[in-house]
């Protein structure tokens, strides 16, 4: 996952992975649509490979470059987590706060989405399952 | 360094990361702060909403002064748990906290330094936490990646290039 943002950190090798997800390209097209010389656009693909992000599909005569999606999605799915975890704890806190206020207010507190179950008199206590 | 926002909506986070070793978290209260502090520094109220959903708070221990730990542990359905602990820095109730955390099996070698600012705005309270990291390192570790500093466009693109791909 480190490899794979790190290449992707750098302006022409982002400009590479755009490019081959409109579809596989040979070295010669990605240099001539991104106006950079051969060496440069071999030396970026080299990254983006052992990053796991695009893979050479050999045709004849030609090397041509494809994106492996799944990188990406993968990709997603981290930077998702980081920002997705501070959402649910700041939204549960919202909510919380909703019933601390209410209870002040010494009324029911507001309608709110899914309720956690959570045992407020014991601590770490979890919820009772009647043995069958 | 220019922020990135991750997110647009004031009731969402928004992650915003100022440098190598610096991120910040943002997120608007309707309510004050006063209310937030307690909510965030009193255990039989940060039980009730501090861990994801599915893992439950076993451990909740706050020493609120200068010098005093803190101390979490979640535990999830299957036994296992994660400690998290630290130690307070500076508390000036009810606008601000400073303190260290560090994940237990990681170690306090690594510890990071947040610091919560509860500022009041029309309508309720801006929730700041602002972390600075020992190292970029360290950063990424939390994370969960590496980045170059100065990569506000590319990272623009990066998430538009992200959304289109799903």
């Amino acid at each position: 996952m480190i490899q794979t943002f790190t290449a992707l950190a750098e302006p022409n090798r982002l400009a590479i992975v755009e490019l081959l997800r409109r579809g596989p390209q040979p070295v010669g097209v990605i240099g001539e649509r991104l106006h950079m010389y051969q060496p440069q656009v071999s030396k970026h693909l080299r990254v983006l490979r052992d990053a796991g992000l695009v893979q050479v599909e050999p045709r004849a005569q030609q090397r041509v470059y494809a994106l492996r999606p799944q990188a990406l999605r993968d990709l997603d799915v981290w930077l998702d987590r980081f920002r997705a975890m501070w959402d649910e704890r700041l939204a549960n806190l919202e909510r919380y706060l909703r019933e601390m206020e209410a209870e002040e207010a010494g009324v029911p507190a507001s309608p709110a989405p899914a309720v956690r179950p959570r045992n407020a008199t014991a601590p770490g206590a979890r919820t009772r399952r009647k043995e069958s | 360094m220019t922020a990135i926002p991750m997110s647009g909506a004031d009731a969402r986070a928004t992650i915003e990361l100022l440098s190598d070793t610096h991120i910040r978290i943002t997120r608007h209260f309707a309510a004050s702060a006063t209310l937030l502090f307690t909510a965030m520094t009193v255990p039989d109220h940060v039980r009730r909403w501090y861990g994801p959903r599915v893992l439950t708070m076993s451990v909740c221990e706050i020493d609120l002064r200068v010098g005093g730990r803190w101390r979490y542990v979640l535990t999830a359905p299957d036994g296992s748990e994660h400690g998290f602990a630290g130690e307070y820095l500076e508390i000036d109730a009810p606008h601000r906290i400073v303190s260290t955390e560090y994940y237990e099996p990681i170690g306090a070698d690594h510890a990071f330094v947040a610091t919560v600012r509860l500022e009041a705005v029309d309508g309720g309270t801006r929730f700041t936490n602002t972390i600075q990291y020992r190292s970029r390192a360290d950063r990424d570790g939390h994370l969960g990646a590496g980045m170059e500093s100065g990569m506000n466009e590319t990272f623009d693109r990066l998430a538009e290039l992200l959304a289109a791909s799903q």
